[in-house]
């Protein structure tokens, strides 16, 4: 569920402030106007649904919620009364002040927090590179770096690097794949002898059992990057098997801005669709 | 030195090599030969001893800092451009949470405006720090502005377009602040006086 962020909040604060000096202007008469009527409406509406994603992300004080949640039902059912401008006025009034201190302030502290913040920094990283599908990938390791699991961060990092991988070699061709994998296994020496054997592939589920480290070696031949570009992915699927197994290595946050980093350059950068 | 002690290693494989069967005598010479280079080259320049170097390296930074071993570069060839002592430099910055973060610090500036610029400045020597890049977070900065009483929701984004483009690059509502040279001349220029006020 989207959780609303500080600007979204600010933008409707800004949109109930509207409707309450219109209301002003309307001193105790009946409220009659449909737009203003439909507007309260909408306004309602939109903060119950808000209110769930505020609730569900745990970033606000329950309380505080509940007590708007129920003054906006309360303006909803009024819409379908004949209501005077002050009785909404009166209503509208938790939206407006101690809204800002009991909703917008929480959540700017949430989304400005230094481990928030880590996450969208990681987004970024890829943000030059990254094309549709992959985003899922990158969107799951941020999730994983705001409840500080980093092991997971990594693994969710190196997926969409495979898929980046993956999906490369469709667009190129199963045979550009087998062509380059004909060339890789005909040569000798480390890492070329330590490609598995009778692996060609004429489909995308064949394509998903291949291992990553066989698609790095043939990468050289498919993607032209040299020895030392294969020998630093090398390094970092090696990351990627460690944090993915128990153990005592205990990535912290710039483990994971370090290796997404070099997944950018080394993969992102270098292997396109 | 590459191959300390060669010759004296060279006459003993010779004389190992002089009691091998005629047929096996150059085969053996090479095996031997290529172990004593092999040897030679993990301890003297590359392998075990490297590792060892290294650790010692690092273990001797963790004595001395809490700085993270990834940063501790930058972090020091930072300090050496602002001409501020790393020990300095170190106590603005708490690197006992991961992400590590300011030590609470007052911005510098008379108005919310100034405030609110400083504060973007501040942290995009963060970013660099931990990235490489000088931009600083929008939402890490209006929650700093929160915290420091500057955030004035109408005006946050003109006090930010302000600065631009003598601070910075780019000022969109929920982008990343870009700062311009003059503003990481700027943001050195802070983070060096807050440094110096410690």
């Amino acid at each position: 569920m989207h959780i609303p962020d500080s600007d979204e909040l600010e933008e409707f604060h800004e949109k109930v402030r509207s409707l309450d000096s219109q209301l002003a202007k309307l001193n105790s008469a009946e409220v009659t106007r449909t737009e203003v009527i439909t507007e309260l409406n909408t306004v309602s509406k939109q903060w119950l649904k808000m209110s769930v994603a505020l609730s569900e992300g745990g970033v606000c004080d329950l309380s505080a919620l509940q007590k708007i949640d129920e003054t906006t039902k309360d303006i909803l059912q009024s819409t379908t009364a004949r209501t005077r401008a002050t009785s909404y006025r009166k209503k509208l009034a938790l939206l407006l002040d101690p809204f800002t201190t009991s909703i917008i302030v929480p959540v700017i502290k949430y989304e400005g927090s230094p481990i928030q913040t880590a996450a969208r920094q990681i987004k970024d990283i890829f943000s030059a590179h990254i094309l549709e599908g992959e985003e899922a990938y990158l969107d799951e390791a941020g999730k994983c770096i705001t409840v500080h699991c980093y092991r997971a961060a990594i693994i969710m990092l190196w997926t969409a690097a495979i898929s980046r991988f993956h999906r490369s070699i469709e667009n190129l061709g199963f045979s550009a794949y087998n062509t380059a994998y004909a060339t890789t296994i005909a040569k000798t020496g480390n890492p070329f002898n330590k490609v598995s054997k009778g692996a060609t592939i004429s489909s995308l589920p064949e394509l998903q059992r291949i291992r990553d480290f066989d698609i790095l070696v043939v990468g050289m031949e498919l993607w032209k990057y040299d020895l030392q570009t294969y020998e630093e992915l090398d390094r970092l699927l090696g990351a990627r098997n460690t944090y993915a197994h128990p153990g005592m290595a205990n990535p912290t946050i710039l483990d994971v801005q370090q290796f997404a980093s070099k997944i950018d350059t080394f993969i992102f950068s270098k292997v396109k669709i | 030195m590459l191959y300390p002690d060669a010759e004296k290693y060279l006459d003993e494989i010779l004389k190992i090599v002089e009691n091998c069967p005629e047929n096996y005598k150059s085969k053996c010479f090479e095996i031997l030969l290529e172990g004593y280079v092999t040897f030679q080259m993990r301890t003297t320049m590359g392998g075990e001893r490297r590792q060892q170097v290294q650790k010692a390296v690092t273990d001797e930074a963790q004595k001395e800092t809490q700085i993270p071993v990834e940063i501790l570069q930058r972090f020091k060839t930072f300090a050496k451009r602002l001409e501020v002592s790393p020990d300095k430099l170190e106590l603005i910055f708490d690197f006992t949470t991961d992400p590590f973060i300011y030590q609470p610090f007052t911005p510098p500036g008379t108005s919310a405006a100034e405030k609110v610029r400083s504060i973007a400045l501040v942290l995009a020597a963060k970013t660099y720090l931990t990235t490489g890049n000088w931009s600083a977070d929008w939402k890490e900065v209006k929650s700093l502005c929160v915290d420091h009483s500057c955030y004035i929701s109408n005006n946050h984004l003109t006090n930010l377009q302000n600065g631009k483009p003598s601070l910075f690059k780019t000022v969109e509502a929920g982008q990343a602040i870009a700062l311009s040279p003059d503003g990481v001349k700027q943001a050195e220029a802070t983070i060096k006086a807050l440094a110096e006020a410690e």
